[in-house]
């Protein structure tokens, strides 16, 4: 089977500034938590948004399934950006509609269970939202697709410590053993218990490609620690 | 997947646009009903009047249209370009099939804004007077305008305007997505780099308009007087006018549409 991810010496550079990414090789199978860690400013995003394809990559390559990102690779991957990208002026239950109009692995239910398990009102209007429960909704939206790549870029980052517990449990609920999640975040010690294995992305090269228990095991840190010490200022 | 992005670009696109559109249409009535149907053409009094409200419905009229295009713009700019793209981007749609849904999108509602623009004003000037005069002097009218000599029907009229309007909105829409697509490039300044197209390609159009229409002897309206005896010289000029007019037009859409395309295709650089 195909590996979900793979980076073949993949680089962008902005203008003509410095590499946000500098010949990068990663590959990551299926079935796994991923954390993708680095400092800001490391490439993170840069990646997320070329697998995305929302950037064009300066050269190498990025494949999903086997596949360049386009209309193949977006059925099998969902995504979460790290800001508001719904139309604020659609109600809840339309943007429901439009998910489940686009993506034919969107599951309606699963979506208003968890929009019901939150409290939220579906009739309500997005921009009538916080900015903390329209997260959630992105969240909940982005977590109701069977997908087989879940690119969430920094999913907790703008919730309350109480929503966080319930975010990491939906993720954890809602993804099948075959899905692969890649995530994105500086809150490390919320998230460390979930995950499989982290990348460290430093100045656009990879710095770490580690599982959590080969972290523990052989180095005897938690991933936090190691984040700290890898990256001290 | 063209069909829903159509019709999700249609229902965006609708929420403002019917609303001012239903306001220019009660506009009109309201100024046929309380300004043109009174004005007694015979007697023309308060002249000054129906010229002042003339002058504002054209104003109103104006600004409906171009109230259009800017929602046209910004739909395009906002699904496309701003934090809506991450969504509109990662949809499984190439991006060959988004260009196409909003430049079909577009395209009904510039239609739709000009038909509804003629459809006003023919219901603001047609008052029951001046059918009545019209009707009865005809020939006269048409005489005075040098339009004698041309097959016009009422249906050919109207048959003509649709397919200029279609074409018109077509090429706009497409000008305006092109700008906005261009003015990508300018990173730091996105709208004001399309602005700045915008007003390139509108120069660059006009100027290879002016040359065109002057290559085949259209761009002055001198005419020899002696040829003006004939009667149709000046309703030819306007129809060849017109016709290399939609020929430059779809010649620049077809150009525009195939570089906003390839720009889309290859450039696409999400901030």
């Amino acid at each position: 089977m195909k590996p979900i991810l793979e980076c073949q010496g993949l680089s962008k550079q902005y203008n003509n500034t410095s590499c946000a990414l500098d010949n990068l090789n990663l590959t990551l199978e299926r079935g796994q938590i991923v954390g993708l860690l680095g400092p800001n400013g490391s490439g993170k995003t840069t990646l997320i948004k070329l697998i995305n394809d929302l950037l064009t990559p300066t050269c190498g390559n990025v494949l999903i399934d086997g596949s360049r990102p386009g209309v193949e690779s977006k059925k099998i991957v969902s995504y979460l950006p790290e800001h508001t990208y719904l139309d604020d002026s659609m109600k809840i239950s339309e943007l429901v509609t439009y998910f489940a109009d686009f993506y034919e692995n969107f599951i309606t239910e699963r979506a208003y269970t968890m929009l019901s398990d939150l409290g939220i009102d579906k009739n309500a209007r997005l921009k009538t939202l916080s900015k903390g429960t329209k997260e959630k909704v992105q969240l909940i939206l982005v977590m109701s697709r069977d997908a087989l790549l879940y690119v969430l870029d920094e999913p907790i980052g703008g919730v309350d410590p109480a929503a966080r517990d319930y975010i990491l449990q939906t993720i954890i609920n809602n993804y099948n053993e075959n899905a692969t999640i890649l995530l994105s975040t500086h809150l490390i010690q919320d998230i460390e218990n979930i995950l499989d294995r982290v990348i460290f992305i430093r100045q656009g090269h990879l710095a770490l490609n580690a599982t959590v228990d080969e972290i523990r095991m052989e180095q005897g840190k938690s991933v936090d620690t190691l984040f700290r010490e890898v990256f001290r200022c | 997947m063209l069909k829903k992005l159509i019709k999700y670009d249609l229902k965006s696109l609708s929420r403002f646009l019917i609303i001012i559109h239903v306001f220019l249409l009660l506009a009109a009535a309201a100024v046929r009903v309380f300004f043109t149907e009174r004005f007694n053409l015979v007697k023309i009094e308060g002249g000054a009047y129906l010229a002042l409200t003339f002058i504002l419905f054209a104003l109103l009229a104006s600004g409906v249209s171009f109230a259009t295009e800017i929602l046209i713009a910004i739909r395009f700019y906002k699904n496309l370009f701003s934090n809506e793209g991450y969504l509109t981007h990662t949809l499984p749609a190439t991006r060959k099939q988004h260009l196409a849904a909003k430049t079909i999108a577009g395209t009904f509602w510039l239609f739709i804004d000009q038909v509804l623009l003629l459809v006003s004003l023919f219901f603001v000037i047609a008052t029951s007077d001046v059918v009545r005069l019209y009707s009865e002097n005809k020939e006269a009218f048409l005489a005075e305008l040098d339009l004698i000599g041309l097959d016009l029907s009422s249906a050919k009229i109207i048959l003509f305007l649709l397919l200029f309007s279609l074409i018109n909105a077509a090429s706009s829409v497409i000008m305006i997505y092109a700008s906005i697509v261009i003015g990508q490039r300018f990173q730091s300044h996105p709208i004001l780099g399309a602005v700045i197209s915008y007003l390139g390609i509108s120069t660059v159009f006009a100027v290879i308009s002016a040359a065109v229409l002057s290559a085949f002897g259209l761009f002055s309206m001198v005419f020899d007087e002696s040829e003006t005896a004939a009667g149709t010289l000046a309703a030819n000029h306007v129809v060849s006018t017109l016709n290399i007019s939609i020929i430059l037009s779809i010649a620049a859409a077809v150009i525009l549409y195939i570089i906003t395309q390839g720009l889309m295709k290859r450039k696409l650089d999400l901030a």
